[in-house]
């Protein structure tokens, strides 16, 4: 059964139970419990209510018997010991969506919650949940102080720190929605899936799984939500992964290898078109590199591409000190300009399937300006998709800017670009054979 | 209709020899009654029948024809090859005397305890290529079909894949290609390509089998020979085992 999540990412009312002066091994609760009422401060579409059972902090009640009936979201961090009496007094009180924060609960007590819950129709995330995010309602809903920037990748993940992790990755690029579910209760990865795929914010979604409790029926949540958009997973269980990760490929799903991979692929695949065939061009100005870059992008399965007679010889008209081989190398002198034609002139050449652009930053005279211009013709490229690896980039904060504000999807590693090229190739297929299913 | 009338027909005589197996209370299938369910099913195997004594193998053996294979068949020695079960290229009467002898020999030895119900005498095959297709019951994802090459190197290499069934053709075809064996089946150095399109079937038909009836909770066909295109496969050898199902 599906059930429905709106309450749970779009609340009207939300609730959060907690202790704000905990002591002693307790006092992470506290802690987690203060960060929580700051992330919901910035939540201005519905009425937060806090109960601070043991403090004092301003504005909040002590009792949950002052909460009004039918709160659409309520979010519980409390120890084991003062739980279950709490929560028996809040789920009295009709609540529709309820996070399980404790992650320290017996198999018992946990199944006599999810009982209650089933029986009242009602949302669970968790145990060991850390709660929901929506960038676009700013429903931060976690115990925890982080920067999250409104993005168009959705998150599921079936563990707290793979999340945190996630999060923290995806700082710069940010995220739609976020659920993070318990592997065993409540709402599963296939609940949350049915409610990302109808979600318009979501574009991508990301799923970390380490165990799947209904493979049927994630396998058809991921075949409804694939002709949308993408569905990236990274399988975190060792036991049966060849049947699992053959199960969610069939159904159309696009495995990753760790998190960042997953995160580089979904925002290559908002960002650009899917490939539609194996070749690849590439423009450097760096001809070693480029040469490293043909070793992976042979490991994914793809080859480079050979432009037609007529482009190679326009570029080498228009840019005499270009070096046509494998790949086009326009030298270290090269400057936005010659950058921008000659990725156009790529992209619209029938034997180039996809575009990459593969700088240095160093011992080049391409400069953070040329990387934002550059950038823009990747807006306009619909059909064919176009991505770059900025190398010697570091920590640098200009890169991410460009990254940030526009369309181009930037990697610091030609290995991370050549499996983002490999994701987009599967996608490309995926949708070859979705149409030809629909119009055989 | 008529296909619909063959896979009613089809399904009757798979739950027939599903439950006689269930009625002896055994939880694995016979070498002999798997082949016969699979041929029910439209997957093609040898020809294999079962002698009482040696008598009735040389009656068997006039009709199947020289050189042939003998096995043990006795519902207590699942690896028939530990057990010197299993000669194959029996090329005369006075050979396959000796054989039966000895099997039953070779089996008493290795399991004293056995219940032997007889050996089997099945149609000898020309060396083609192997390959391995199973079905099992996931408790997640329920049936999945698998596919490799076959003989001993599917344990080492493990170079197998995996789908959930039922499976369509496209998928199918994708199994087959995935593995870093295919070559081996698409023509090396000058050899012929194999069979695909019946390989093709036969894992659609095995995935399909696994589908319609979740009580058998492993199949194994070890090995298949695949002949080269238009040719065909056949099954030589599968294990069967039941359980309780959905």
């Amino acid at each position: 059964m599906t059930v429905e999540l709106k309450t749970l990412f779009e609340p009207k009312s939300v609730v959060l139970v907690g202790t704000s002066k905990l002591e002693k091994e307790d006092k992470v609760y506290s802690n987690l419990f203060h960060h929580l009422v700051q992330n919901l401060a910035s939540f201005k579409k519905g009425k937060v209510c806090v109960i601070d059972l043991e403090g004092e902090i301003g504005g909040s009640y002590k009792n949950i018997g002052k909460i009004s009936n039918g709160q659409d979201l309520a979010l519980v961090l409390l120890p084991k010991k003062t739980l279950y009496k709490n929560l028996q007094k809040l789920l009295a009180r009709q609540i529709k969506s309820l996070v399980l924060i404790e992650s320290n609960l017996e198999e018992k007590l946990i199944r006599e919650i999810a009982n209650i819950i089933k029986r009242k129709k009602m949302v669970l995330l968790g145990p060991s949940s850390i709660g929901v995010i929506n960038t676009a309602n700013e429903l931060f809903a976690i115990p925890e102080k982080m920067q999250i920037r409104k993005g168009r990748v959705a998150f599921i993940s079936q563990d707290c720190c793979v999340t945190y992790n996630a999060l923290d990755l995806a700082k710069n690029t940010g995220i739609s929605k976020m659920a993070s579910i318990s592997d065993f209760i409540g709402s599963d990865e296939s609940d949350v899936l049915n409610y990302f795929s109808r979600d318009k914010e979501t574009k991508a979604v990301c799923i970390y799984v380490k165990k799947v409790r209904d493979g049927r029926k994630f396998v058809k949540a991921i075949q409804e939500t694939v002709p949308e958009k993408p569905v990236i997973i990274l399988n975190g269980g060792a036991e049966k992964a060849k049947i699992f990760e053959a199960a969610v490929r069939q159904a159309g799903a696009i495995l990753a290898h760790d998190i960042q991979d997953m995160l580089n692929g979904a925002e290559g695949l908002v960002r650009q078109p899917p490939l539609r065939g194996s070749r690849v061009a590439v423009v450097t100005n760096l001809d070693g590199q480029a040469a490293l870059f043909e070793k992976y992008l042979f490991e994914e399965g793809l080859e480079l591409a050979r432009p037609a007679e007529d482009t190679a010889q326009k570029i080498k008209k228009k840019y005499p000190s270009s070096k046509m081989s494998a790949f086009v190398n326009l030298g270290a002198a090269a400057k936005a300009d010659v950058f921008k034609s000659v990725v156009e002139m790529l992209l619209s050449d029938d034997n180039v399937d996809g575009v990459i652009i593969i700088n240095s930053l160093k011992s080049t005279l391409f400069s953070i300006e040329d990387l934002r211009e550059v950038a823009n013709v990747a807006k306009k490229s619909r059909e064919k998709p176009l991505v770059a690896t900025v190398l010697c980039a570091g920590d640098n904060q200009a890169v991410k800017k460009i990254i940030l504000n526009t369309e181009l999807p930037i990697y610091y590693q030609l290995e991370e670009a050549a499996h983002v090229l490999n994701m987009l190739r599967t996608r490309g297929k995926q949708l070859e054979r979705m149409n030809k299913a629909r119009n055989p | 209709m008529f296909l619909v009338v063959r896979l009613a027909t089809a399904k009757k005589r798979v739950l027939e020899i599903i439950n006689s197996a269930k009625t002896d209370n055994r939880k694995e299938l016979l070498e002999m009654e798997s082949k016969q369910l699979l041929e029910a099913w439209g997957i093609p195997v040898n020809r294999t029948l079962l002698a009482k004594d040696v008598n009735e193998a040389v009656r068997i053996a006039r009709e199947i024809h020289y050189p042939l294979v003998a096995k043990i068949a006795s519902p207590d020695i699942l690896h028939k090859s530990d057990a010197k079960g299993v000669i194959i290229g029996i090329g005369s009467e006075l050979e396959l005397r000796q054989a039966y002898n000895d099997i039953l020999k070779n089996a008493k030895a290795y399991k004293p305890s056995a219940r032997i119900t007889g050996v089997t005498i099945q149609e000898y095959l020309p060396q083609a290529r192997e390959i391995i297709v199973g079905a099992v019951q996931d408790p997640s994802f329920g049936a999945t079909v698998m596919f490799g090459l076959g003989g001993t190197w599917v344990e080492v290499l493990k170079d197998i894949s995996f789908r959930l069934a039922p499976i369509n053709v496209e998928d199918a075809r994708d199994m087959i290609k995935e593995i870093k064996g295919y070559p081996v089946l698409s023509g090396l150095r000058g050899t012929p390509p194999a069979d695909i399109d019946a390989i093709v079937d036969l894992i659609q038909k095995t995935g399909q089998l696994a589908y319609e009836f979740p009580e058998i909770t492993e199949l194994d066909i070890n090995p298949i020979f695949v002949f080269n295109t238009g040719k065909g496969v056949m099954a030589v050898d599968a294990r069967i085992v039941l359980g309780e199902g959905k």
